[in-house]
Order: C-alpha cells, then structure tokens, then sequence
C-alpha cells in the first residue's frame, strides 16, 4: 500500500522572545504524518507538543527549517495564504472546544464552508451531515452555552469535519471532558482515522494511547517517536 | 448575508454592551438633530421679516447687511426704483421699533412692520393669520401679535386687545401664527401706523420690495438697479437671507455656541460608541481568534465588525429620529418650530455612520492583533 504524507517537518524549531531571553520551544524537529493516521503528541505541559502542533496547523511559522502540508512548504507562504491553507486543508479541534459564543450549533459548523463561499444550501446540507455524523443533528439549533461540554466537542468536531480537511489537529480535546464523553470522542475518531482521514491529536491523557497508530513524545523541545507497543502494553 | 447575518448574532448575544452603542448614537444623533434644530429656527427667526413678504427683491440702504439693522431711506427711492427697466411694482415698508404697554401693565418692545394696504406686501402672508384677515389690519389702531408672544405680551394677543405703543393707543385686530421676530416680537400694521407708533417722519422708508417683469430674470433687474440708483443696494431675496444668517451669525456667538455643542456631542458619542465597541470586541476576543484559527481572513473581521457598527448606526438613527420627530411636534406647541430637511437628516445619517464606523477602529485594532495562535492555550 502505498503511504502518502500528509504534513512534514524538517528540522524544524521554533523559538520565542522574551524580554532579552529567547526560549527554544522547539528544537530540529522532523516528523511525517501519513494519510490515514491518528497520531499522538505526548508530553507534560510546557514540553513543546502545543508549538508543534501550531506549526502543522500552520498559524506559526518555523523560526529555523521547514514545515509542509500536502508537499507544500508553508515558510514562504504570506498571512493570507496561510488563512487560506487553514481554511481549507486543516480542520481544529481545540481543549475548550472554541466554538463561535453567538453562533448556533450549525451555524458554527457552516462557518468554514461560508467562509469559503460554498452556497447556502449547499453548506446547509454538509453541515447538517456532520452533525448527523457526531449525533448532535437534534441540538443543532442550540447556541454553544446551552450545550454540555461534551456536546460542545462534538460539534467542535463536526466543525473540523465538514470541510473534508486532509489534516485534523487536536489540541487536548479530552482534557475538559467526563470519562463517558473521552470515550465517546476517541472512538469517533478511530472510525475517522479508520476512514482515511488524519489526525494529530495533542494529549497528557495516557488513556488515549490504546486509540492511536502512532505517538510521538515531545519533551523540553525534543521530540522523538515512541515505540507503540510499550506504551500499550504499559 | 453570511456577514450579516453573522454581525446580527454578534449584536443579540451581547445585549448589555449592544444597548450602550445604540444608546451612544441615539444621545449624539438627537442631540445633533435637536441643535440643527433650534439653529434652524434661530436663523429663521432672523429673517422672518423676508420670509413673509412677497417681494423678488428688497432695496435697502447701500450699507447694510442684515435685515434687521435696516438704515432709513428717503421715500423718493421708491419711484426711482419704479422708474427702473424690468421692475413690475415696488412697494415701501416702514420697520420700526416701540415700546408696547398692556393693560395688565406688562410692557414689551416690539418690531412694527409696516407697509401698504389692502395687499399688505410686507406681511403678513393669509397662511400664517390665525385670528382675523388682512382686512382687519386696515382698521383704525390695527395692528397684528403672534400667538407665540402671548407671554411675552403681557398674557394676551387676541383681537381686541388694547394697548398703548410708545404712549399712541393701538388695537390687536389680527392675530398670526409662528411669525416671531429675532429681537423683538413682531406686529404688522399699515405704513402709515408705522411711522406714527414709532416716530418716523413722513418722507422716511427702510426698503422697497420689488417684483420683477416676466420678461425680467430678478438677477437682470437687481443689477439694473444697483447700476443705476446710488445709496442704496438690492437684493434678491434669498441673498439677503443668507447674509442677514451670516451677519448675525457671526457677530452673536450663536454659531460658536450651537457648533461646539454639535462638536461635543460627536466627541462623546465617538467615544461611547468606540469604547463600548471596544469592550464587547474584547469580550469575544476567543471569538475572532478561533475565526482567525479557522481561517477567516482580516478582511472578513474586519467586514464583521464593521457591519455591527453599521447596523448599530442605523437602529440608533432611527429610533433618535423618531425622538427627534417627538421632540419637534413638541415644542412647536410652544412656538419653536424648526424643520430638518432631508439634507440635514441624510447628512446626520452620514456623520452617524462615520462615527459609528470611525469608532470602530479601536476594537479593529485590538482584534488584528490577535494571533490565531492564541486558541492554542
């Protein structure tokens, strides 16, 4: 079977200023994540898992080294076209959920398909679907404070489906969430994964291990990939 | 309509924060439109004299500006100007000043406006007779009050009314409605009841009032006549208005009082509507960060906000207009009646939503530099 990459990273770092100090985040970092994948970024916080998440998410640039997305480099790439990128190769799935406050379900889940000028009814049907696909269809005229936090992740989740982006990234989707909702979330996104669709999920969550088909450890800005298997049987 | 629609969720969701703007542009609107208001029946009020004659043209003396300083011409300029190409009729009017005593024993000064019978082409004008006609005025002792000046005339107006004007008896036998003068209030009469109540000699006018031919542009004669005649100038009338408005203008300080009124109430509202913009923009700073993450671009933020600004322009315009409405109907009950022309309403819309929009900056500055980064924690 052949594997495709989905996004990469070479020798990739990100550092940060501040005040007269600059603070490594990322030190060379290169990882490929293939199609079809569901990957683990594991690590204590403050590790750098988040940096290079944002990296793949393509809202930071590398300060040293590159970062693709479908064999596309994203360091030359302005603020616009990167918006771009965004909007239409990469869905988020984000620890406090982050849908829209003022928005209905489903008009948070239209959002990326309006803001890319899909017609009205057109995204109206997708949106609808990707709701149906995380069982939130029935609560999809409910604004976001109305929702259980698990509920809110669901639809956080339809959100980052609906555009049928080639990357999903996930940043701590579990960790405000009951045991019976982390459950829940993970096994869709197996059946995603499973599906074809990849996905970069960010986590502390030992718990998730079991669901991914690889994990990388992030630790003081290094990052290594982790054999499976131990971590499982652990 | 996804902006739109999106820009109307924004608005309902942060109710508190959406009344404050709106509230922001009703105060500044209504207190603009109430001072363009009684601006307007000021300037009225100035050339109130012109407004309710019927002349083309007002000759005057060479030297004023303003209609209500009128210099004393000599009564053979009127066939003079009779005399002149183009000129159709010519009529004189006599304005003076008295001092009215009441039977209550209230005492006013007054303006006399005084010109010839049974056409009366000073004024006043059928439309603004309340009680009584043009007729009344030819009577012995007849002169005219405003319904507005009841109070200031010492409780009465109605005709019938006696009272003595620089100590010579005179009589109400019309009563007008909203014709009030500038300084003093005013009272027409016949020319010749002019020059006896206020002590002008017999052979002293203020102004002509022409009506042209129709083979006559009024431009055509004002130039005959002031390329003829020497003392004295003519004007068409809309001319003399305006220089009447900016003589008074600029030497009472109205313009300077209402203008920095006007002034300040844009400022203020500039920073209500800008601040509390600011404030619900910071609320929802997740909000546009997530937008961002997403993909939305800044022109989309941008659009976003702006569209709240402008919707917050426009409920705020017209519910202050309706205010405004209310305001007007109101005092006009009182005498202080003012107009706002479409102009002035399309220009207050104009400066509302420039303000509006203006203010919007604030919070556009703080949202572009949210990072889309920033959901990431």
């Amino acid at each position: 079977m052949t594997t495709t990459i989905v996004a990469e990273t070479k020798n990739a770092s990100k550092s940060y200023k501040s005040g007269d100090t600059v603070i490594l985040a990322l030190k060379a970092t290169s990882i490929t994540i293939n199609r079809g994948e569901l990957v683990l970024l594991l690590g204590p916080s403050g590790s750098g898992k988040t940096t290079l998440l944002s990296l793949l998410g393509c809202v930071i640039y590398p300060t040293e080294g590159e970062v693709f997305l479908a064999n596309q480099s994203i360091n030359g790439l302005s603020d616009m076209e990167l918006s771009d990128l965004r909007l239409k190769k990469i869905g988020f799935v984000f620890q406090n959920y982050n849908l829209v406050g003022p928005l209905s379900a489903l008009e948070n889940v239209l959002l990326p398909l309006q803001l890319q000028g899909i017609g009205r009814s057109e995204s109206r049907e997708k949106a609808i679907s990707a709701l149906a696909l995380v069982g939130m269809a029935d609560r999809m005229h409910q604004t976001p404070r109305k929702l259980s936090g698990g509920q809110q992740q669901r639809v956080a989740i339809a959100r980052a489906l609906v555009n049928n982006p080639s990357l999903i990234l996930c940043d701590e989707p579990t960790a405000s969430l009951d045991p019976k909702s982390v459950v829940y979330i993970m096994d869709r996104f197996r059946k995603l994964a499973d599906d074809g669709r990849t996905m970069v999920i960010v986590t502390h969550d030992m718990r998730l291990v079991s669901y991914a088909d690889r994990i990388y450890t992030v630790d003081n800005g290094h990052v290594k990939e982790t054999d499976i298997s131990n971590l499982k049987e652990n | 309509m996804f902006v739109l629609s999106t820009a109307i969720r924004f608005i309902r969701f942060d109710k508190a924060k959406s009344v404050g703007v709106t509230i922001g542009i009703i105060i500044s609107t209504f207190l603009i439109g109430q001072q363009l208001g009684i601006l307007n029946f000021l300037t009225g009020l100035m050339v109130t004299t012109a407004k309710n004659s019927d002349a083309q043209i007002w000759v005057i003396d060479e030297s004023s500006t303003d209609i209500n300083q009128l210099g004393r011409l000599d009564v053979r300029k009127l066939n003079e100007v009779r005399s002149i190409a183009g000129v159709k009729e010519a009529h004189p009017i006599v304005l003076a000043g008295g001092s009215a005593t009441y039977q209550s024993g209230a005492t006013a000064s007054l303006l006399l406006v005084g010109s010839e019978g049974p056409r009366f082409p000073a004024g006043p004008r059928m439309s603004n007779i309340r009680k009584g006609s043009q007729v009344d005025l030819q009577q012995d002792l007849a002169i005219s009050s405003d319904f507005f000046d009841t109070e200031t005339l010492g409780g009465t107006t109605e005709p019938g009314t006696l009272l003595e004007i620089n100590g010579k008896q005179a009589k109400i036998t019309v009563q007008t409605n909203g014709v009030r003068g500038f300084g003093a209030p005013i009272a027409y009469t016949s020319i010749e009841r002019a020059r006896f109540y206020g002590n002008v000699p017999s052979t002293g006018i203020n102004a002509v009032l022409v009506n042209v031919t129709d083979t006559f542009s009024v431009n055509q004669v004002t130039n005959n006549i002031n390329g003829t005649l020497s003392g004295v100038r003519a004007w068409p009338v809309e001319n003399l208005k305006e220089s009447t408005i900016s003589t008074v203008l600029a030497s009472s300080g109205i313009a300077v009082s209402t203008g920095s009124l006007i002034v300040f109430a844009l400022i203020s509202g500039f920073f209500i509507i800008g601040l509390t913009l600011y404030s619900s923009a910071l609320d929802r700073l997740q909000d546009y960060g997530t937008l961002k993450a997403i993909g939305a671009k800044n022109s989309y933020i941008r659009k976003l906000i702006l569209t709240q600004a402008f919707l917050f322009a426009v409920v705020g315009f017209v519910i202050a207009y309706i205010l405004l409405e209310l305001f007007r109907k109101g005092v006009a009950n009182t005498g202080l009646i003012f107009t706002l022309s479409p102009l002035t309403l399309l220009g207050m819309f104009v400066v509302i939503i420039a303000i509006s929009m203006g203010s919007s900056a604030f919070a556009l500055k703080r949202i572009k530099g949210v990072e889309p980064a920033s959901v990431f924690r």
